[in-house]
């Protein structure tokens, strides 16, 4: 059943975003102890593993892990890393998104931060240099080091997402950030509007609360304040949203890779999709105007385009099946 | 020695008279050790001779004072002040303490601004006019608190000068500690003591400095300060308030008598002893003693703040109340007055009225820490919800409200119902209930300070305590605590508030204890072994363990103690002597004797009965702690085999088995362990044979072992939070979810923030049909804001739809779908719930 609702939205996307392809590069650094090469590399697993489960083909999965047993593995170095960024270059369409996921331990170098390697560590500036190589693909990097907050400034650029676990180099313990982020796309609880995928807004939230909820059970101080920039100006946003400063592509941007078209619908099919994104634009709209309306005139209103929502999904549906 | 000393330095500051050093010494060291018979009679006869000595009339006038002579002591000072010489202006201070006796401060205080005069006029003042000064501007300080500063600066330029001012140190100290600083307070006694350590007055000065501390060596500093002067009459007085806090009359009327023996007018004496009437319910006697105090000074309002003060220790909140407000009426300008009538209004839940009489309080004395704390908390009372459901009034902070207050008003409800079955009795309602989710908060609610060690406090209708946020996880029990504080509710209605500490304590941890297995205090090696060191209190004096304990686990053990007292009550003559003794409390004027006349026993007999209850019910145990051969202090986990046998000592036994298990020796480690719980089956702390057995056997995969060792232990001990949850996980696993969630409803009691908690125990609750209850958990994961707002609220309106509450069920199947339009399950069951209700069907 989850198939039709993803298969339907996807039938009135644009053109071009049916030939969007993901391509994800998962960076596990060097852990230091035993326990964190663990951590470290427990976490790149499971979000490769739930990046393949959304449906972005293995050949687009890179995944680079420092002190590794396994030769399945790239190793985690500076210049492996950069060579897969090259790579990713030459392989994805324009109009494809990136995703670079750092895993692993960080610290400040003046008002640049490094994410440490094994060798010498990749400093942001390096980072954005090659990043930047990919031209005006839609970039989403997130950093879920210790001092990464710097990787910020230097990453942020129009139409690229950027996440780092705390906000400046000074934030020093090795953050839960990352926990909790690669739980977003691996298990239950994210998906706030169930539409069955996990934006990056969500999972950055997602992690952000959870963290907040992690620190507040232990009685500890929050020593870790994650942001998320997606205007391209560099601040970053503690708490981004659809409709904050950060927040609105982030609402919008999936690790979910888009499936292509179903084909030989029946125009009753297109007329129902049509309906729905009609109530569902209804639904928007009204909830704007809630605080000029009685709450129970409101809620009578939502109540019955909701019912009109719910009786048509169903007959999209059943209609599939 | 050191006070011949002292004298000779007196006799340098003082104007040279006729009188001969010689004798004034002998004067001055005979009034320092208390005999003043002697000394006035002495100093009388050499008046004759003298009859313009300064330095002698200032002697007798302190002696004269000192005895009560009022009229003598003021003709003598008077004196001074004709005679126009020197030291005229200590006259004045002292002459004006005589008018301030007697009730006249509008004499009093014309003098201290004489006073105040000379010093603003005047230049080249000797230190004692200086200390005089410091006198009249710390008196005038109670209409302008910004002279107390000034006060001090003086005394501090006094003792500049003259360092060795011994008298000008103590007053200093005595200012710094009446307005509650007694950090400093006791670094002066200290250093008055470290030149004379046998100084009676720098010995009181440190009682009352320790006393402010809540030490129990105030009582060894009191009774040090009267073994250098017998006869001083504010050290009698002390000791006989300490008493009073002990709730021991008798011992605190003979020291009040003896200080009036000294001084038949002490008003601070006399208003000590109409407290001992008043709490012994000696109406007549109170008020023969109130209209004497009231005789010599109309206008003493000490009188009524002390029965304040001393009432609400006693718990007598409503009577302080009303002693506060005729202080208050008596003296406009008694602050301690107004701060005593706010404390014990807020204490009854007279909120806005307390409030407003604490601002008055600090408008005139702004040093007062309490009062500033208890104000500041006031302000954030904004931030809380109060909610009247039923018999109570709930009040929370806003960030908890939501997740707590069912919990606690449906705990709150089940302790009403029990204990108003069980002792027959209903209290005043509603009953007020407040928790602090900051300890500070709840500190200061109670006592006024921040630190306090309690968990919670009942005023009689109201009760505050810490919230589970207040504590680190695992270490309190809310649920337990609110349990013992509605059991004090039932106590303090029943007795009128007079029911003594220990009783009222040790009852109240005997129904925690009796209410659910494993909650109120157990008992531990720790206690066992200070019954075998004879280090428990006997019951005539266990108020000195809550009071003044001796030793750090002291007031522990006293509550566990005390809640033995009531199971061996119990068992022995039945529930309906502990209310009959509960019943007799509220007449008594002999409250030590009431349980011993409704037992029919002495104090020895009582004693030597519960000493002889616990030797059988612990008597395993005791024998397993008792001093004897154990194993030799070598011997090593590796040398040990199942047959190595070992002396049956507990600590041996554990130590072994603590050792073979963290060497991973499981086989081993579990035989030594059982052996010490055998030895020790009452024991089941956190560090507990039960706790690392159950790691043992889970480390074994024997699940069912280790859920039998969670079982006994939460049994006896209920406050071990990763306990309930692996035992929820254990009894989960083998498919006793009612077990499962009875285990997490446990956890709850202990810390209820857990989202993963209430989701388990709402799936449990949901697979046992039990919807209601689901629903409950569903609020709750609500409460704690989960990331996922539109399941929590799906989930909700799924167990309400089961409970049959349609109407809650489509208002969070809308919030569901507010948030997620396209919320599959949610859709189906919006439209479930609108074809039941156009079917007027209950939907599934």
């Amino acid at each position: 059943m989850k198939t039709v609702v993803a298969a339907c939205l996807l039938l009135l996307a644009s053109q071009n975003a049916l030939a969007l392809q993901h391509h994800l590069l998962i960076v596990s650094g060097i852990g230091g102890t035993e326990a964190y090469r663990q951590q470290f590399t427990s976490q790149a697993e499971t979000l490769m593993q739930a990046a393949l489960d959304a449906g972005i083909a293995r050949n687009n999965v890179l995944m680079l892990v420092a002190e590794s047993d396994s030769a399945n593995h790239r190793p985690a170095d500076k210049q492996s890393l950069l060579q897969a960024v090259r790579e990713i270059g030459t392989r994805a369409g324009i109009e494809d998104r990136v995703f670079v996921i750092l895993i692993g331990h960080g610290n400040a170098r003046g008002d640049s931060a490094l994410f440490n390697l094994p060798g010498p560590d990749i400093s942001a500036d390096e980072l954005g240099a090659a990043l930047d190589l990919l031209g005006d693909r839609q970039l989403v990097v997130v950093n879920t080091a210790s001092a990464s907050g710097p990787f910020i400034k230097r990453l942020a650029a129009g139409n690229r997402i950027v996440i780092t676990a705390t906000a400046s180099g000074q934030e020093l313990h090795a953050p839960l950030f990352a926990d909790f982020f690669v739980s977003a796309f691996a298990t239950a609880g994210a998906d706030r509007d169930k539409d069955e995928r996990i934006s990056m807004l969500e999972a950055f939230d997602f992690a952000r609360l959870e963290v907040q909820r992690s620190y507040d059970s232990d009685k500890r101080l929050l020593t870790e304040h994650a942001l998320l920039d997606d205007n391209g100006d560099g601040e970053g946003s503690l708490e981004p949203g659809e409709y904050e400063v950060d927040g609105k592509l982030a609402d919008r941007v999936y690790l979910q890779q888009p499936r292509s078209a179903a084909t030989g619908a029946s125009s009753k099919l297109v007329a129902m999709l049509q309906r729905k994104q009609q109530l569902e634009q209804s639904i928007r709209d009204l909830k704007r105007q809630r605080g000029n309306m009685e709450r129970s005139s409101y809620y009578d209103r939502l109540e019955t385009l909701l019912i009109d929502l719910a009786l048509l999904s169903r007959e999209i549906r059943a209609g599939d099946s | 020695m050191k006070n011949i000393a002292l004298l000779l330095l007196l006799a340098c500051a003082l104007p040279a008279s006729a009188a001969t050093d010689a004798e004034l010494e002998r004067l001055e060291a005979l009034r320092l050790a208390g005999d003043y018979q002697a000394a006035l009679e002495q100093g009388r006869s050499d008046l004759e001779v003298e009859p313009d000595d300064t330095r002698l009339l200032h002697l007798l006038g302190e002696l004269e004072l000192a005895t009560g002579e009022l009229d003598a002591a003021a003709a003598h000072f008077q004196r001074i002040i004709e005679l126009s010489g020197q030291d005229t202006l200590m006259a004045r201070s002292r002459l004006a303490e005589v008018h301030l006796q007697r009730g006249e401060r509008q004499a009093a205080g014309d003098l201290w601004r004489q006073i105040r005069e000379a010093y603003q006029t005047g230049a080249g003042l000797g230190t004692r006019d200086l200390h005089a000064v410091a006198e009249a501007t710390r008196h005038l300080g109670k209409s302008d608190p910004q002279l107390f500063k000034q006060a001090v600066r003086i005394f501090d330029d006094v003792l500049r000068r003259d360092p060795a001012n011994l008298e000008a140190g103590i007053a200093l100290g005595e200012l710094l500690l009446e307005k509650y600083n007694n950090q400093e307070a006791l670094q002066v006694f200290q250093e008055v003591l470290s030149r004379d350590d046998r100084h009676p007055r720098a010995l009181l000065g440190l009682a009352r400095s320790q006393h402010f501390d809540y030490s129990s060596e105030a009582v060894t500093s009191t009774l040090k300060a009267l073994s250098f002067n017998p006869n001083l009459v504010p050290a009698r007085v002390l000791l006989a308030r300490l008493f009073i806090e002990l709730e021991q009359f008798d011992d605190a009327r003979r020291e009040a008598e003896l200080a009036l023996q000294v001084n038949p007018r002490s008003l601070e004496a006399l208003a000590t002893l109409a407290v001992i009437h008043r709490l012994e319910h000696d109406q007549a006697g109170f008020e023969q003693i109130e209209a004497r105090v009231l005789a010599l000074n109309p206008d003493y309002a000490g009188l009524y703040t002390l029965l304040a003060e001393m009432s609400a220790q006693n718990r007598l909140y409503r009577e302080a109340t009303g002693f506060a407000r005729r202080a208050v009426e008596l003296d406009p300008e008694s602050w301690q007055g107004y701060g005593l009538l706010g404390m014990n209004q807020l204490r009854l839940g007279q909120m806005q009225a307390g409030r407003d009489n604490l601002e008055r309080s600090f408008s005139g004395d702004p040093y007062n820490v309490w009062i500033k704390n208890t104000l500041q908390l006031a302000d954030s009372f904004s931030d809380y919800v109060e909610l009247d459901r039923g018999s109570f009034r709930v009040v929370l902070h806003g960030d908890e409200n939501a997740l707590l207050e069912e919990y606690i008003h449906d705990l709150a409800q089940q302790a009403y119902r029990s204990f108003s079955a069980r002792y027959n009795h209903r209290p005043q309602l509603p009953i007020r209930i407040e928790l602090y989710p900051d300890h500070a908060d709840f500190s200061v609610r109670s006592v006024g300070l921040a630190g306090v060690g309690l968990l919670g406090v009942s005023f009689g209708p109201v009760v505050a305590m810490d919230s589970p946020a207040a504590r680190e996880r695992g270490t309190f029990n809310w649920g337990s605590t609110l349990w013992h504080e509605l059991a004090h509710v039932f106590h303090l209605s029943m007795t009128d508030n007079r029911v003594p500490r220990w009783f009222s304590e040790g009852l109240a941890v005997y129904e925690e204890r009796i209410a659910r297995p494993g909650w109120g205090g157990d008992v531990d090696p720790g206690f066992l072994q200070a019954y075998l060191e004879g280090r428990l209190l006997p019951l005539s004096q266990l108020n000195n363990g809550f009071v003044r304990p001796s030793y750090p686990e002291q007031i522990i053990h006293s509550y566990f103690q005390a809640s033995l007292v009531f199971e061996f009550i119990e068992e022995r003559w039945g529930f309906d002597t502990i209310r009959a003794v509960l019943s007799a409390f509220r007449d008594s004027r002999m409250p030590d004797t009431v349980l011993l006349d409704e037992l029919q026993l002495d104090s020895e007999t009582l004693d030597a009965a519960f000493d002889a209850f616990l030797e059988d019910k612990y008597s395993i145990a005791l024998q397993a702690l008792s001093p004897g051969a154990g194993a030799e202090s070598g011997t090593a986990s590796r040398q040990l085999s199942p047959d190595t046998a070992l002396p049956d000592k507990y600590f041996d036994q554990f130590r072994l088995g603590t050792q073979l298990l963290e060497q991973g020796n499981l086989e081993l480690a579990e035989l030594f362990l059982t052996r010490a719980q055998q030895l020790f089956p009452e024991y089941a702390g956190g560090d507990s044979s039960y706790w690392l057995l159950a790691q043992l056997y889970l480390k074994q995969e024997r699940p069912g072992a280790a859920q039998q060792q969670l079982e006994n232990m939460i049994a006896i001990n209920a406050e071990h939070y990763e306990a309930h949850l692996q035992l929820a996980r254990l009894r989960a696993g083998r498919g006793d979810t009612e077990g499962a969630a009875a285990a997490l409803e446990a956890a709850l009691f202990i810390y209820p923030y857990d989202l993963e908690v209430h989701r388990d125990l709402a799936r449990h609750l949901a697979s046992l049909e039990r919807w209601n209850e689901a629903a409950r958990e569903r609020r709750a994961v609500l409460a704690l804001d989960p990331v996922d707002r539109a399941e929590a609220h799906y989930q909700l309106a799924r167990a309400y739809n089961r409970a049959d509450n349609r109407s809650s069920a489509r208002e969070q199947i809308l919030y569901a779908l507010e948030i997620a339009p396209n919320y599959f399950q949610a859709q189906e069951l919006l439209l479930s719930l609108r074809e039941a209700a156009n079917a007027g069907e209950p939907t599934q």
